[in-house]
């Protein structure tokens, strides 16, 4: 025996809608491995290295404004790719808790690789002959290896190391602190970073704002540039970062007081931090700027978007005419226009390599040493590299690449399947109805037949009937329902008669009608309806 | 995190130096805390919560209780800490706490198990929300669904003959003294004997047998009783009051049920404290039959609690002030009070019949049963469940 009461219902401070109950209850997948969440894996490293980025692409931009023949481009990409590629190892490391030795060999062997390949990549705009040609000079004059853009890459990549390895362990402090002032400490610390970067950021930014070549240093406003955006990115990745900083901090309480946390609280947490950081972004790129009234600007603004959407309104107009008359435009021909010539410009001339003092096989022997050298550390730092990264499991994200692009290629499958089932289903079959309402002027013109036309003229009479309330019953015929019919329209029986012999003929019988009866008909049928009207 | 002295400084900054990036910096960072401001105050406002579980349940079973929590509202709840306050007798630990997520117009649901091992009127709830921003910009919120009422009867233990004795002869249970016959329940037919009336002549058997029988009805006895349960805390000894008084209450449960269950009218009469209007004294439920009435008497009985009120024989007379003759009293109670016997007779003499439970163990049972096996009192001393047996 057993009293169950239906529902406790409680509403909080909000409206009253039954609960679904069709759930499955929370916590109820915590005894299943928890998926590999990338979202989490990727998230953090991604801002880290985006705030790296962001610092060393200011200083890159400043050295390109300063120095107008050097191009850093390639060390910003190189910078993200190696930050990024460094902090997925450290997360690696950690989760494996490999705390000894072997992380200093891996960093050792990725710092080296990555120097090695530096140097390649400081020919990316110089050209593949450069290399070659300064390859041979290698030989002769080892320092020159270390030329300029060389070290600058080096110092430029060092220091975003550094400052990336700060960073990422100072949210792996808040993560292992163990109480709330070791938090709080952590916390500062971060804030500490952050500042400093954007402190550096902004001594970056600034630095492009002084106009050198006059006697003294005076603000030069200069145009909205990618510089201009970069602290701004800057502070918005901060803030995701800061965001993530907090989420430990929730973790690290809630974890203490074992409390069961959903595991994808931290998908969610990185996919609607960014989504609100960036909401807010944008929305701020929309706001006017500058040392001006910002009402002023705000009103400029204000008019220019309402400007735009009339642009917009009037370019949808103008489009949707354009379309109504393309096939106009075939009736004219329309020239093509040729590509302007480009001016032959002559090869560059490569210039032979100097000619070596002494004999030709000591040159030989000095170039294979050298290259023999060479080759043996880059296999000796691969194989390091390869070897450690495999040991850590690091993989993962590749795997994680290939399952995403699987199930984005199943998602894709599965939409072709659709629109295939979509548009080889067999149409239904359209039940034949009598037209509800009487039937106006494009469905006689759409009755092209004679016969069809006949066939109307009576189906419209049955709905004017219908609606002066003499409905034709289903088991009638069409006789019997003249005769029904007939005392309803006094004095047009014979009417009645023959709109309804021509409506049988029309619709059992193979026969034709003339043109002349047909208007005929049409006349008898407006006849009766005229009567039915006046009822 | 304070982003106000930030703000400040980076919009003067950017006022001062026209910088563009410092009012995009300033539009961001404002924006940022205005949203966070918004979201936070209307975070709550669309969270609606259910309690699903049985309003009772008997002692021994499992419930399963369902907590919704849905999202109704526009913004995201980005984490809701759950933190459901339980009673320790059902549920271990006290509390049922989960961290969630939900999207707007999202669900999810909770289910935590409550092990009903102990009678009682518990509370389920209340039920703490506590929100908060990304970056700890806006206040954190929290809000508190107020506890539901959870009733756990006290243990029936099935009991198939009671022995219970009543005076009155129209009765439904029939009983092995046969002095009152009840002329509902025709038994057979017997040879006359000299002395019975002409009215228990059955004709139509005489005429058939072509000699006088008497109709036989089967005795029977009524059972209009009432249990008496002492929780006076005074009169349990310090050292075993916990247990004889949930066993008295067992045993009041348990009677209650079978003479319920038999069709017979019980009442209910509880020296003690209610848990629910905490209100100290005698609690009186009149003899009434029926299913509904059962579940009444075990709510009362889970309810009851043992307090510190008037003396147990004081409140003889009041609570069987209504008991007409031949009713029964079966009085539960630690030991033996002062004027208990006397008591004891005095209801005897109004031709109203007792039984007493004894259920301390501590308590000088023997001599007690001795002197009320001299008014001719039943006794019996019931220290644990097993004890019940001896109506099984």
């Amino acid at each position: 025996m057993r009293h169950d009461e239906p529902m406790h219902y409680t509403p909080v401070l909000a409206a009253d809608q039954p609960l679904d109950d069709s759930l499955p209850p929370e916590g109820a997948d915590r005894e299943k491995e928890p998926p590999r969440d990338w979202a989490a894996l990727i998230f953090r490293p991604l801002i880290i290295s985006g705030m790296v980025t962001c610092v060393a692409a200011g200083w890159i931009m400043s050295l390109e404004f300063l120095l107008p023949n050097w191009r850093g481009d390639y060390l910003i990409a190189l910078v993200a790719v190696v930050t990024l590629e460094m902090l997925l190892m450290e997360q690696q490391l950690r989760k494996r808790r490999i705390w000894i030795a072997e992380p200093w060999q891996i960093r050792l062997a990725q710092m080296g690789l990555i120097l090695l390949l530096l140097k390649p990549a400081t020919y990316i705009q110089r050209g593949w002959l450069a290399l070659f040609t300064d390859g041979q000079l290698w030989l002769r004059q080892p320092t020159a290896f270390f030329d300029g853009d060389y070290i600058i890459g080096m110092v430029v990549l060092l220091l975003m190391w550094l400052l990336a390895m700060d960073i990422a362990g100072q949210l792996m402090a808040i993560q292992d602190a163990f109480n709330a002032a070791e938090r709080e400490a952590g916390l500062s610390a971060l804030k500490e970073r952050f500042m400093f970067g954007a402190l550096v950021l902004l001594a970056a930014v600034g630095a492009q704002r002084i106009d050198y070549s006059a006697i003294g240093l005076h603000v030069r406003l200069s145009p909205a540039t990618a510089v201009t955006w970069l602290p701004l990115v800057y502070v918005g990745l901060g803030l995701l970062l800061f965001g993530q900083a907090r989420l430990e901090i929730l973790l690290s309480g809630w974890q203490r007081d074992q409390i069961p946390v959903p595991p994808m609280l931290a998908r969610r947490w990185a996919g609607w931090g960014a989504l609100f950081v960036l909401g807010v972004m944008v929305v701020a790129l929309l706001m006017p700027a500058g040392d001006t009234v910002l009402g002023f600007y705000l009103l400029l603004w204000l008019i220019s978007l309402a400007a735009l959407i009339g642009q917009v309104f009037v370019f949808i107009l103008f489009m949707l005419l354009g379309l109504l008359l393309s096939p106009c435009l075939a009736l004219f021909k329309v020239q093509q226009m040729m590509p302007p010539l480009q001016p032959q410009l002559p090869s560059a001339m490569i210039e032979p390599p100097p000619s070596e003092t002494g004999p030709a096989w000591l040159f030989y022997l000095k170039m294979a040493v050298f290259w023999i050298v060479v080759v043996v550390s880059v296999t000796l730092l691969v194989r390091i590299y390869l070897r450690e990264r495999r040991s850590v499991g690091g993989w993962g994200i590749w795997r994680g690449l290939v399952k995403m692009w699987q199930a984005l290629w199943a998602w894709l499958m599965g939409v072709k399947e659709r629109v295939t089932v979509r548009f080889n289903r067999p149409r239904a079959a359209q039940p034949i109805t009598l037209p509800e309402a009487e039937p106006g002027w494009w469905q006689f013109w759409e009755a092209r037949s004679a016969r069809e036309r006949v066939r109307r003229f009576y189906l419209a009479l049955l709905q004017r009937a219908w609606q002066a309330g003499h409905p034709r019953r289903p088991d009638q015929t069409p006789s019997e329902y003249a005769a029904a019919l007939k005392p309803h329209v006094p004095g047009d029986e014979s009417a009645l008669d023959a709109l309804t012999s021509a409506f049988v003929q029309a619709r059992y019988s193979r026969r034709d009608f003339h043109p002349d009866e047909v208007g005929w008909l049409r006349q008898v049928w407006q006849k009766l309806q005229a009567r039915l009207r006046r009822g | 995190m304070n982003l106000a002295p930030i703000l400040i400084a980076v919009v003067v900054i950017a006022f001062f130096t026209g910088s563009d990036s410092l009012f995009y910096l300033a539009y961001v960072l404002g924006g940022i805390w205005l949203v966070s401001f918004i979201w936070m105050r209307q975070a709550l406002t669309g969270l609606q919560t259910e309690r699903r579980f049985p309003a009772r349940a008997f002692h021994g079973e499992q419930v399963t209780a369902e907590l919704l929590v849905a999202n109704r509202g526009r913004w995201p709840i980005l984490w809701l800490n759950l933190h459901e306050s339980l009673p320790i007798a059902l549920h271990s630990p006290n509390f049922e706490r989960r961290v969630v997520s939900l999207a707007p117009g999202e669900k999810t649901r909770l289910d935590y198990q409550l092990k009903c091992q102990r009678r009682g009127y518990y509370m389920l709830g209340p039920l703490s929300l506590h929100t908060g921003d990304f970056f700890n910009l806006a206040r954190e919120r929290d809000a508190t669904v107020t506890a539901m009422p959870f009733i756990v009867y006290p243990r029936v233990v099935p009991l198939r003959q009671l022995g219970l004795a009543s005076q009155l002869p129209f009765g439904d249970l029939s009983t092995q003294q046969r002095i009152f016959e009840d002329p509902s329940r025709f038994f057979g037919v017997r040879d006359y004997q000299p002395g019975d009336g002409l009215r228990q002549i059955s004709w139509k058997s005489t005429a058939r047998a072509e000699h006088l029988l008497v109709k036989r009805f089967q005795p029977a006895i009524a059972l209009n009783t009432l249990i008496l349960l002492n929780l006076n805390v005074e009169e349990y000894a310090l050292r075993s009051r916990a247990m004889a008084g949930e066993i008295g209450i067992v045993v009041a449960a348990s009677f209650a049920a079978h003479l319920i269950e038999k069709r017979q009218p019980v009442g209910l009469a509880v020296l003690g404290m209610d848990a629910v209007t905490e209100q100290v004294g005698l609690q009186v439920i009149a003899p009434v039959r029926g299913r509904d009435h059962l579940m009444r008497l075990l709510e009362t009985l889970a309810r009851a609690e043992l307090a510190s009120t008037h003396p147990f024989v004081e409140t003889l007379d009041q609570a069987s002030a209504k008991l007409g003759w031949g009713s029964t009293v079966v009085i539960i109670t630690p030991g033996e009070s002062p004027h208990l016997v006397e008591a004891l007779l005095q209801l005897r003499r109004r031709g109203v019949q007792a039984q007493l439970i004894v259920t301390d163990p501590l308590a000088a049972f023997q001599d007690l049963r001795g002197r009320l096996e001299q008014i001719g009192i039943p006794a019996f001393w019931v220290t644990q469940e097993k004890d019940l047996d001896v109506w099984r």
